[in-house]
């Protein structure tokens, strides 16, 4: 392991803290030429900020940057790009109206010879050809003249990874790139990345999926809490190894398994076997259009009975977000909607306000926590008053009943771990992770939802919180509602469903039971004809 | 020549005279905005142009010195603007309106303390008249276009769109985001200083202790209404000056002095500056990270 | 280039850092102002510690000055709590101009033609005050809701057309009390009933004070009550503080804005009306106003909350009180503007603002600077 040639890049006892709270503790690492080094740890394991620290968008507390044996200036986005380092991101660094070749060059704008060029003049010409070659030498089909924001998200994708390559970029680093994707999708990416490596370059994969990074990877880095705990070659590990690397001991329960995409086992119903006959919730033909006026929903179909939990998978923009939306009352759409009998699409219909499906016991976990679901400048109490701030123990009469709602939201913030558990901090103020926390427990402790819609309910939330929402959601079902979970992780699903159905296009193109295969999922979730394990009415 | 091309003649005259002032403050909100900062205190930086720009002169006896330090001033409240947003980050509205406040009530203490008055300054020397109008006139007539395309074809106009959409986009491929804002946010103060600068000593050739009388806002107005765009606000500029224009002629045809009605025609242009706004136009986008604070090492 | 806001000398921690009460910032912001424009007046030659010394005896140091400062004072007060109170909902209302000028307008015209006994005369009067300022509060509530235009805009166009059509052609014309006289534009509207005037209280010793006092005392507290007390009252912070989840939860936004607005234009109405019933006892040909542009500054330095905007308020209406007699040192009366302005960019400035705004809602209790990424940072 100790060649002689020197680190494509190499970060020696980096250190970031944030508020106190140390987000990167000492690590170091080096990536040679023509490697791929996977970067695995659980969300907020320190994987992202590391990267942030290493291409100079953050500045270290200490420790040192290094690529082919020169320091980086620290804090310069500008340096480490000049020095070969490219990033592509969780959350894509594109500018919505630009075009392709815009987003491309934007920093390094190739410009006209001459006059005009001292002025600025852009050589659009040369930009536009660069960059279509820098795509079609990757192999990347690309439209160089689409304004960024209409195209697909694996497009998306693909222009960050031509956007590095035209720079020149020789160490290429990508966080949590399949996060997005859909399996063949995924499988295309991971292609790519190897076809990269073999060019010469180096590339850091980051991702929380044991299985993939162990497909694609040469060595593996192991982050937990921001120490590094583990360095191997990835031929000589396996997938339990580096489990139990990322979570420890909690590697082995079947929530571990599934944040770390290795859970083979589906969920069990559990506690559910007595489903009772009746659905629900049943939808017949729901039809909606989205934010941009495109249609969304196109005729979906699906029956949810009390007791169990349904999945909905499906790559993203084939409707999920408007299905929950619809469901909550923020959307209005056409068709037949019936929760417990009564139709919510129909004149005075509770699918037509907020308010209504609230009162109807509709439940929603948003994936957008901090915006559609608490106010963030608030504090903790109030915000868990959201929603059910006229009736008792948080009102009394007109006026709000202070001390009813402080004993409610002391009970609440320790029922479901909130930290701090002060009810007069902010809830902007609160992790990710236990910002979800209070949503929870605002909508689910209760016990009174009838419909519980969770929408990404794990996304960036640390294993422990993971853990603790899926146990509410469980918990939820267990006491007799009906709970849909849309997510774009089929892990999540495979751990907490009892089936899955997945969206292709505003329509369910199948429902599988949990243990069906990647590949049953990745044909439908492409539209493939439906080869269910049931029927869709199962 | 016929009455009716007389008047037209008349009309286009005094478009030139109403218009300019309007335009150059609105390109400073749109150079302003389209970086990502909203700038609500061009009324402020307008004021202090006016006003400097009118005591340079009269002091130098020169109007180009008077014109540059109208610039000068509105671009240093603008730093003063650029300081606390950027740096601080402070709510960008309240900031311009603090702006606004300090610069109506500090030009009117000055105007005392320096030339006695509560109403107008002595004449000032004026700039020099091209064609019946001052230079700034046709320099308000091209900078739009300059502007527009320095947006589309330019680095440093593609640079200050996307710092505008996307800061963190920008910051990730190497582009100085703060730095990029504060110079536009310097940058419209000048230009709504040069604004300032055309009332006191293009225009009227003295300082008027009302100035610039709301124009700051309409030149905001325009801008929203111009879709944040060069040519867009001077479109809106020029409708807004043609209504200014519209109103006087009306008034006095109807001799609303007399009747008591003047309050009725001066109001016309603000009700339909708000009737435009409210046909819809104003629901245009915005460059989408408008108004918000980029901080480096957040999310 | 990434920022480091790493090691910060500590007096600059200090200094700058958000205040943990949002009144001890406007009294670091208003006693800065204070020595800032005491050194700007000794900058123009002006004598600035008797142009300072008339300014305390104009504003506190009679009775009859205590009572000019406590009329100015209630009437900023209402106009702050009119543009907190809109600030609740999240909207800037910078209109309260405009519907101070109605409301005055309402004052005049119902005190002096409504035929009613004194006991109604006035509470009618206010109360036609409250509706006028209310309703023309509505116009930018409905155009932001239904539009999507910003308020800031449509209020201060707002504004010019309510200073158009009252000043330059309602009270110069029709409502004019003279006409076919050369006076007319300085005559303003009828006298009011005298039933409809404000009862001076104290009238013994010189000082114009009047009910309005404790009527707007009164209602500030009970705005206070409803904004911290009441079930609606905290819907309505919810829509100012997180409107997409207000939604979400079933809030109905566009019926609090409405009625938060029309609450604020219905404060700077009354605060109008007390002028007009108060002191002016009609709408005066030339009115300088301004009330309602204070209000502004009275709500930026009050913290956006009710008990700041009675501090701020009075304090402003001190300064008012006191400037006139500014005069005698040769210093112009707008110079309690410039006071005021420059408080108001210091209250606006350094870090105090953006964390004090998202507070004002809520509860002024984290740390400064607490919303930094966490570990679960990506």
């Amino acid at each position: 392991m100790s060649e002689a040639r020197s680190s494509a890049l190499e970060l020696r006892g980096i250190v970031k803290r944030f508020g106190g709270v140390a987000a990167v503790d000492d690590v170091s690492l080096a990536v040679a030429p023509g490697e791929v080094l996977a970067l695995v740890g659980e969300n907020g394991a320190g994987k992202s900020t590391l990267i942030q620290v290493a291409c100079g968008l953050y500045r270290a507390d200490a420790g040192e940057v290094w690529m082919d044996d020169v320091a980086l200036a620290p804090g310069d986005p500008r340096a480490a790009i000049s020095a070969g380092l490219g990033v592509v991101y969780q959350h894509f660094m594109l500018v919505g109206p630009l075009t392709v070749w815009e987003n491309v060059v934007l920093g390094r704008e190739p410009r006209r010879a001459g006059v005009a060029g001292a002025l600025g003049l852009i050589d659009r010409e040369r930009a536009r050809r660069e960059v279509a070659e820098s795509a079609r030498k990757a192999g990347l089909a690309l439209d160089v003249d689409a304004p960024a924001e209409s195209l697909s998200v694996a497009a998306q994708q693909r222009v960050e990874i031509v956007k590095q390559l035209w720079r020149g970029a020789r160490v290429l680093v990508l966080d949590e790139p399949t996060a997005v994707l859909s399996a063949g999708e995924a499988d295309e990416l991971l292609r790519t990345v190897r076809g990269l490596a073999a060019e010469g370059r180096a590339v850091v994969f980051i991702s929380h999926k044991l299985r993939e990074v162990l497909r694609v990877a040469d060595r593996v880095a192991v982050l937990r809490r921001g120490r590094l705990v583990l360095t191997v070659r990835a031929s000589e590990t396996q997938a339990d190894a580096l489990a139990d690397a990322v979570l420890g001991a909690a590697a082995r329960s079947r929530e571990g398994q599934a944040v770390l995409g290795v859970a083979s086992a589906p969920a069990a119903a559990s506690a559910s076997e007595s489903i009772p006959a009746a659905p629900r919730l049943i939808a017949r033909d729901l039809a909606c259009a989205d934010s941009r006026g495109r249609p969304a929903l196109r005729g979906l179909s699906l029956e949810l009975r009390a007791g169990e939990i349904l999945g909905i998978a499906g790559v993203d923009g084939n409707g999920q977000t408007e299905l929950a939306e619809v469901l909550c009352g923020l959307r209005a759409a056409t068709g037949s909607l019936q929760l417990d009998g009564q139709e919510g699409l129909a004149h005075g219909g509770w699918a037509l306000d907020p308010s209504l499906s609230r009162a109807r016991g509709v439940a929603h976990l948003p994936a957008d926590r901090h915006r559609l679901a608490l106010c963030g400048p608030l504090t903790l109490e109030e915000n868990l008053s959201l929603g059910q701030q006229r009736e008792p123990p948080f009102a009394r009469g007109m006026l709000i009943d202070r001390a009813g709602r402080r004993a409610r939201s002391l009970e609440l913030l320790a029922a479901y771990d909130v930290r701090p558990p002060d009810p007069l901090a902010r809830a902007g103020d609160l992790s990710g992770g236990n910002q979800q926390k209070l949503v929870a427990a605002r909508e689910l402790a209760p016990g009174r939802a009838r419909l519980v819609v969770a929408v990404q309910p794990s996304r960036g939330l640390d294993f422990r919180a993971t853990e603790r929402i899926h146990q509410a959601l469980r918990a939820a079902r267990d006491a007799g509602a009906a709970v849909l979970v849309i997510s774009l992780d089929l892990d999540e699903l495979r751990a907490l469903a009892g089936r899955i159905a997945v969206l292709f296009e505003g329509r369910v193109a199948g429902v599988c039971a949990p243990d069906a295969s990647d590949a049953q999922f990745g044909a439908l979730m492409l539209g493939g004809a439906a080869r269910t394990q049931e029927a869709a009415h199962g | 020549m016929s009455p009716l091309l007389q008047s037209l003649l008349d009309a286009l005259h005094a478009l030139l005279e109403f218009a300019p002032p309007l335009v150059l403050a609105s390109l400073g909100g749109v150079l302003s905005e389209k970086s990502g900062v909203v700038n609500i205190g061009l009324e402020g930086m307008m004021r202090f142009g006016a006003f400097f720009a009118a005591a340079v002169a009269i002091s130098t006896g020169n109007p180009w010195l008077g014109l540059v330090a109208g610039a000068l001033a509105g671009a240093l409240s603008a730093a003063l603007h650029a300081l606390l947003c950027l740096r601080y980050r402070a709510d960008q509205v309240v900031s311009g309106i603090a702006l606004n406040l300090v610069a109506l009530s500090s030009v009117t203490f000055l105007l005392e303390a320096i030339f006695g008055s509560a109403g107008v300054s002595p004449p000032s020397p004026q700039l020099p008249r091209i064609f019946g109008h001052s230079a700034l006139t046709w320099l308000a007539l091209v900078l739009p276009f300059a502007m527009h395309w320095m947006f589309t074809r330019t680095q440093a106009g593609l640079r200050i769109r996307a710092v505008g959409e996307h800061p963190r986009a920008a910051a990730t491929a190497g582009v100085a985001v703060l730095r990029l804002r504060a110079l536009c946010v310097i940058g419209s103060g000048a230009l709504a200083g040069l604004g300032g600068a055309t009332l006191s000593i293009g225009i009227l050739g003295q300082f008027d202790v009302r100035m610039p009388a709301g124009q700051g806002f309409m030149a905001l107005a325009a801008m929203i209404f111009g879709k944040w765009t060069p040519l867009g606000a001077l479109g809106a500029c020029v409708f807004f000056a043609l209504a200014e224009v519209v109103q006087r002629s009306l008034s006095l045809t109807f001799h609303a002095a007399d009747l008591h009605l003047e309050g009725l025609f001066l109001a016309l242009p603000y009700a339909l500056t708000l009737l435009v706004l409210a046909l819809g136009v104003g629901r245009t986008r915005a460059p989408a990270a408008d108004g918000v604070p980029y901080d480096p090492e957040g999310r | 280039m990434a920022d480091a806001p790493a090691a910060r000398p500590p007096w600059r921690q200090a200094l700058f850092a958000p205040a943990k009460s949002p009144l001890w910032s406007a009294l670091f912001a208003i006693l800065c102002a204070l020595a800032f424009c005491f050194l700007a007046i000794l900058a123009t030659g002006k004598d600035a510690a008797s142009g300072y010394a008339d300014l305390f005896q104009g504003a506190l140091g009679s009775p009859r000055a205590l009572g000019e400062s406590a009329i100015k004072g209630s009437v900023l007060l209402l106009t702050g709590l009119s543009v907190t109170v809109a600030f609740t909902v999240g909207l800037f209302n910078i209109g309260a101009e405009g519907q101070f000028i109605w409301g005055a307008l309402a004052a005049a015209v119902a005190g002096h033609l409504l035929p009613l006994p004194a006991a109604l005369a006035l509470p009618a009067a206010l109360l036609a005050a409250a509706l006028a300022g209310g309703l023309w509060a509505l116009i930018p509530a409905w155009l932001k809701s239904a539009r999507g235009v910003h308020e800031v805009i449509s209020t201060i166009l707002l504004n010019w057309v309510a200073i158009d059509l009252v000043h330059g052609w309602l009270v110069a014309g029709p409502l004019s009390v003279a006409s076919g006289n050369a006076d007319v534009s300085i005559a303003g509207t009828a006298p009011i009933r005298d039933e409809a005037a404000l009862p001076r209280l104290f009238a013994a010793s010189g000082s114009r004070l009047d009910l309005g006092l404790p009527i707007a005392l009164a209602i500030a507290l009970c705005v206070w009550l409803f904004l911290t007390r009441t079930r609606r009252g905290f819907e309505w912070r919810c829509v100012g503080a997180g409107p997409e989840a207000a939604r979400a939860q079933g809030i109905r936004n566009g019926r609090c804005i409405a009625e938060a607005m029309f609450l604020s234009g219905a404060l700077a109405g009354v605060a109008g009306a007390l002028i007009i019933l108060g002191t002016e006892h009609r709408y005066p040909g030339v009115f300088r106003t301004g009330y309602g542009f204070d209000g502004i500054a009275v709500a930026l330095v009050g913290g956006v909350t009710a008990p700041g905007a009675v501090a701020a308020g009075f304090f402003f209406g001190a300064l008012r009180a006191g400037s006139t007699r500014l005069q005698l040192v040769g210093i112009h009366p707008s110079f309690a503007e410039l006071i005021q302005g420059v408080a108001v960019l210091l209250v606006a400035a350094p870090r105090l603002f953006a964390p004090l705004l998202a507070k004002l809602r809520g509860r002024v209790n984290s740390a400064p600077g607490a919303a930094q990424p966490t570990a679960e940072a990506p």
